[in-house]
């Protein structure tokens, strides 16, 4: 630090200073896609982080293998035991599965909430720092990647596409205690219609997901599954998110408040899916409204001319 | 081989991100957060045996680097890796031929770097925990992990570093 605080070098922090508060300034915003020269850096340094994560997936992937080899004995018991509940389960999914396909014919061409195509990706970075929990993964706009798409491993939903460049894109997961990460949800309650509200927040003491603005009259319990609602708009419904584990009533008496274990594991993650929700669906309801409001207008101007 | 400087700090960048993440995986019962923080350990080096102008350039270029690839926020990084690879060049013999003392500046370096960061995130809104639980369960993690990262390489880049010095002489007297 050979005189640092020289008058040159004094002016030339100051302009350090000024040109950071200008571009933290000017990036801090929520933005869908990154710029030309961010998007030119992310895809060229995404190639390189595919090329090393491959090969460590690879080992990582041995030394799991080995430890479940350790484990095996045990693993089998458990899974002999969930054996014997799977021959039911099989025969109940089978009826349930005609009976959803013979519904879901009688509605015509109605896609369901929960309809969506994937698109599989690999996981090539995660944010050292930590400060935000984001992942980088190996696909892009030019894959069919969108901003605000849901992402999923086979566990559950872990995040939402934070923002998008040609053959990268960023994925924000639940785990980053921002506020904009806000996904509509539903907890299923038996012999009633499902609860619903929002998983907005992270609580950081005890890792679990909050659920907020449930309406109180809903009876909560340990142990029910959270699953996204389709709500939203941008999820399609029923990505499970996780369980229950504690109920509490908000400040002010209206709401409840959940706490979620999360299904997925948001820290051991190779591969991921993005979700794009099939939109047919909601353009229909938006046609028919269109369709029902020229209809109401036409009625109108007729009831107008016969008076 | 002029570029062995580069190579290195671009590799340690990379295995931040990629290797460290994979091998060293956090999970739901860590209350500790370890942060690698490879590359600019690396750039402290530079800056003390090959002088502060080296260290501020490769700090804002890998900063620069930091802030584009892994968060949507530029300029953070970019400024407090420039910054304190600058005030980090010792660049004196005494310094140089001591590794303890090296080391010690790499460490406070690092102190400044996490507290620099903690509070330019907290200013933009990011970070929201106290000055407290950050020391406990951010700075002295970090401390530990680049602390112990930084004795592994010292050794090996202070050979580089004496090549590339033997070359230049080399070349100066052709």
């Amino acid at each position: 630090m050979p005189h640092f605080f020289s008058n040159k070098r004094l002016i030339l922090l100051m302009v350090g200073i000024i040109v950071l508060v200008i571009l933290v300034g000017l990036t801090m915003r929520e933005r869908e896609q990154a710029t030309i020269p961010e998007q030119i850096v992310q895809d060229s340094v995404g190639a390189v982080q595919s090329v090393f994560q491959r090969p460590a997936y690879f080992v990582r992937g041995i030394y799991d293998d080995f430890i479940h080899i350790l484990n095996v004995h045990e693993e089998n018991e458990r899974l002999k035991e969930h054996l014997n509940d799977y021959a039911m389960l099989r025969s109940e999914l089978d009826g349930l599965r005609e009976e959803n396909e013979s519904l879901t014919s009688m509605y015509d061409g109605m896609e369901s909430l929960s309809s969506f195509t994937s698109i599989p990706a690999l996981v090539i970075e995660r944010q050292p720092d930590r400060w935000t929990e984001t992942i980088g993964i190996n696909r892009g706009t030019q894959h069919g990647v969108e901003a605000d798409m849901a992402v999923i491993t086979e566990e559950g939903l872990i995040g939402r596409v934070q923002y998008t460049s040609a053959f990268t894109s960023q994925i924000q997961l639940l785990s980053d205690g921002e506020q904009t990460n806000r996904v509509s949800a539903k907890v299923a309650v038996e012999d009633d219609e499902p609860a619903i509200g929002f998983i907005e927040g992270w609580d950081h003491e005890q890792d679990l997901l909050i659920m907020q603005k449930v309406d109180s009259e809903n009876e909560l319990e340990v142990g029910q599954f959270v699953s996204t609602s389709g709500l939203g708009g941008l999820f399609p419904a029923d990505l499970p998110i996780g369980e229950i584990v504690g109920v509490e009533i908000d400040e002010y008496g209206l709401t409840q408040n959940a706490y979620i274990q999360p299904s997925a594991d948001y820290y051991n993650i190779n591969h991921v899916m993005v979700i794009d929700r099939e939109q047919g669906n909601l353009e229909g309801i938006q046609e028919d409204f269109e369709n029902l409001q020229e209809e109401q207008e036409e009625e109108e101007e007729s009831e107008g001319s016969g008076e | 081989m002029r570029y062995i400087l580069p190579v290195i700090v671009a590799f340690l960048f990379i295995i931040e991100g990629t290797w460290f993440q994979v091998f060293f995986p956090a999970s739901f019962d860590q209350d500790l957060y370890w942060m690698p923080r490879f590359a600019f350990v690396a750039i402290v080096f530079i800056s003390i045996y090959r002088g502060a102008v080296h260290g501020l350039f490769f700090g804002i270029i890998t900063g620069f680097f930091h802030d584009v690839v892994y968060s949507y926020i530029i300029g953070i990084y970019m400024f407090s890796y420039g910054l304190l690879g600058y005030m980090a060049g010792f660049n004196f013999s005494a310094v140089k031929s001591r590794p303890i003392v090296v080391l010690l500046i790499m460490l406070v370096g690092l102190a400044g770097l996490e507290t620099l960061i903690y509070f330019m995130y907290t200013w933009t809104g990011v970070a929201f925990v106290g000055f407290e639980e950050f020391a406990t369960t951010r700075l002295m993690p970090s401390l530990l992990l680049n602390g112990a990262f930084g004795i592994v390489i010292l050794f090996p880049m202070r050979k580089i570093f004496q090549w590339i010095e033997e070359r230049e002489r080399m070349q100066e007297n052709v």
